[in-house]
């Protein structure tokens, strides 16, 4: 299967480049239209996301060409001069077009391996292709098996299962405690960037009361606001008196006292009847005494303890990600052998240039008993007629070889039986071109630097 | 009744052998349904079992190690059934698993007794009233032993979290709330079956031989034993005292259950069973 597949994504190109190149998602439609239109390649989809912009077509032309289309295309659309970016370019080619696409698909290539938004934006890359009309049945082909692929790399692996953000690392331990986070309070002292995200990382999760306790309460207002009314404010000085009704608490200050003292927290926990309460200090120098650890019920974790956790969970995924590549090898090799097993482009090609090689060797043949004909009449009969006459019986065959197609059933017995191997290696041998051309698709991928 | 518990041990077998694979790696989730399906259909047999032992006996089959094993698994997997639907927490069923699978495979391994309905016939009116005494004892057992899984997972789960050392189980532990729920309701079903259980045999023993007080070390055992369990209900009621420390008192209350469950045999006094 010809599929050609030239991007560039975060570790080829700095970001500046990748802007250049993307695409918005209302430009698709025609710049995908515009792209087919240029008649250099049959299908097409763009997949333009911040870290990668990657246009995966069928070429009309031989690769060499469709490549230079392509880019020219990329260049053209956006207005950038070739050169600028050709050596960040990277271009794969049939089989190694699909394990890239699948790769990309099951978060393999992305700068946080395991991220699950990637399979997303291909699906709606796909989607605008084929409202847009330039989605045929290879490339319908090749995303089906890629999403497929996707799908049971994130069953049967665990690359997406652990925590890699001081967010995510938070709630997950923050789950491990409580189980559901439906009914628990979250404090917040200090209102940054970091309390923020945080913030937003245990909404998600369902935790639906906040308070914010900082020392500028307008800061804390806002960042309250923030949060369809679950939030309240707090003053730092009212931080004893209502420690205990927080179950988590996110400490990001640029204090350098602590704000929350093992008093402050014994107190607080003899309150709660010592359930127990989860403490993230993610500022340094920290505004929780680490003294605090020590209290049964108090757990604490710093920036350092979540880096470690992080560190710990992206070995975890980085060893997935392995079992995940192999996956992606074997449905690699699956879907091409299954791609060209289902191509009847070449037998059919072949079949008519036999069918057309026989009509033209019989009409040699039977030419003497014709008797005399004008060169006009003669013309008519090899340009008509035998022309006719090879097409309407290669259209019940065509038609077979499509339903035997699509019910995966090998199509060697015509080849067999039309000896069109044979001919094919003729074809083959004959051409200068053609055997560049299998030469590079060999190789499967070229990189133009 | 052996081939139905036959069937019940090996439906167990594979609840327990699952267990033990999630110990070694992340099984996929259909592997758990399999298991709990197992499991469920392990415990209809089970309970089938005991009917029809008892309706061999005609009577409450609780007289034999092997009666009171077989009825303590059973417990144990009912009460773990009831468990996961409470709190839909797959770590916990798939912990309590080889447990329910020990018991009853103890339950098939030990020898069938003979005939001791006699025993019974003997105690005349007493006898619903020891055989009541007898079911509660289990099924206080039975939560017992549900607390002090919930304890081990807890104080297991609490050290990783304190030492900020995740081991390989730790993605697989239920959490801290759902340890402390469990064995907080453990403890008071436990609590006041055992209570029950202790005063039905007080009030049986007066009527047999006109003394509240035997001095079978069986009732010191289970005095003890009630005495752990006393303080850390107290404790929790009153102090809210949950967590480790109360995790270690549920373990050591278990460790005792499991004394008398031996002793029942080993001491050959008034407790004896066949």
């Amino acid at each position: 299967m010809n599929v050609l597949l030239i991007g560039i994504n975060h570790t080829t190109a700095p970001v500046s480049v990748r802007g250049r190149l993307a695409f918005s998602e209302a430009a698709l439609p025609t710049a995908l239209q515009r792209l087919v239109a240029s008649g250099s390649v049959s299908e097409a989809v763009i997949v333009s996301t911040c870290n990668r912009v990657e246009v995966i077509v069928v070429p009309c032309l031989p690769t060499a060409e469709a490549v230079e289309a392509v880019t020219t295309f990329l260049c053209d659309y956006h207005d950038v001069p070739v050169g600028q970016i050709r050596p960040y370019l990277y271009i794969h080619q049939s089989s190694a077009a699909a394990r890239h696409l699948m790769r990309v698909a099951a978060s393999l290539d992305s700068m946080i391996v395991g991220e699950s938004q990637i399979l997303g934006q291909i699906k709606r890359a796909y989607a605008l292709a084929t409202a847009a009309n330039t989605v045929g049945r290879h490339l319908h082909r090749l995303f089906e098996r890629a999403f497929a692929v996707a799908k049971r790399v994130r069953t049967e692996t665990g690359i997406g299962a652990h925590a890699i953000s001081f967010g995510s690392v938070s709630v997950e331990l923050a789950q491990k405690v409580f189980d559901h986070l439906s009914n628990k309070v979250l404090l917040l002292i200090g209102a940054g960037e970091m309390a923020e995200l945080a913030a937003k990382c245990f909404f998600e999760a369902g935790v639906p009361s906040l308070y914010v306790a900082n020392r500028t309460l307008a800061h804390a207002q806002h960042l309250a606001d923030c949060f369809h009314g679950g939030g309240r404010v707090l003053g730092l000085d009212e931080l004893p008196a209502r420690l205990h009704e927080a179950d988590i608490v996110v400490a990001s200050t640029g204090a350098t006292t602590y704000h929350i003292t093992p008093t402050m927290v014994r107190a607080a926990l003899a309150r709660r009847r010592y359930r127990p309460m989860l403490l993230f200090d993610l500022s340094v120098p920290r505004t929780i005494a680490p003294e605090v650890t020590v209290l049964e019920g108090a757990f604490v974790f710093d920036l350092d303890d979540l880096q470690r956790v992080i560190a710990a969970n992206q070995r975890e995924r980085r060893r997935e990600a392995e079992r995940a590549e192999a996956i992606v090898e074997a449905e690699t090799v699956a879907f091409m052998t299954e791609a060209d097993r289902l191509d009847i482009g070449p037998t059919v090609a072949a079949l008519k240039e036999r069918l057309t090689d026989i009509c033209n060797a019989e009409y040699e043949r039977q030419r003497k008993r014709l008797g005399s004909l004008t060169p006009e009449q003669e013309a008519a009969i090899r340009q008509f007629l035998l022309e006719s006459i090879v097409n309407k019986m290669l259209h019940p065959l065509i038609l077979g070889l499509r339903e035997a197609a699509k019910q995966g059933s090998e199509l060697v017995d015509l080849r067999r039986a039309f000896a069109l191997d044979s001919i094919t290696v003729k074809a083959n041998t004959a051409g200068e071109n053609n055997s560049a051309n299998a030469r590079e698709e060999a190789t499967g991928q070229r990189t133009y630097r | 009744m052996s081939t139905l518990l036959l069937i019940a041990v090996a439906c167990y077998a594979f609840g327990a052998g699952y267990a033990l694979f999630t110990v070694w790696r992340m099984p996929r989730t259909r592997w758990f349904w399999v298991a709990l399906g197992l499991m469920a259909a392990g415990f209809g047999t089970h309970t089938l079992s005991i009917i029809a032992r008892g309706w061999e006996v005609a009577r409450c089959p609780l007289l034999s190690y092997q009666e009171v094993c077989s009825f303590l698994g059973w417990a144990i997997a009912a009460y773990f059934l009831g468990t996961y639907f409470w709190y839909r927490s797959k770590s916990f069923a798939a912990f309590a698993m080889p447990m329910v699978f020990l018991f009853a495979l103890a339950a098939w391994l030990l020898p069938a007794p003979s005939d001791t309905a006699a025993i019974l016939k003997f105690y005349g009116r007493t006898a619903f009233l020891l055989t009541l005494h007898g079911v509660l004892f289990v099924l206080a057992y039975a939560a017992f032993a549900v607390l002090f899984l919930a304890a081990i997972l807890y104080i297991v789960q609490e050290r990783q979290l304190k030492q900020k050392q995740f081991g390989p189980l730790w993605s697989r532990l239920p959490s801290l709330d759902t340890c402390d729920a469990v064995s907080g309701k453990a403890l008071m079903t436990g609590f006041v079956l055992l209570t029950l259980g202790i005063l039905t045999g007080i009030v049986s023993s007066r009527r047999l031989n006109g003394v509240y007080w035997q001095g079978d070390p069986l009732e010191f055992l289970s005095i003890a034993t009630w005495l752990i369990y006393f303080c850390v209900v107290h404790y929790r009621l009153t102090a809210g005292w949950r967590g480790r420390r109360a995790a270690w008192l549920g373990i050591v209350g278990f460790a005792m259950v499991i004394v008398s469950l031996v002793g029942i045999g080993w001491f050959n006094g008034f407790h004896t069973i066949g």
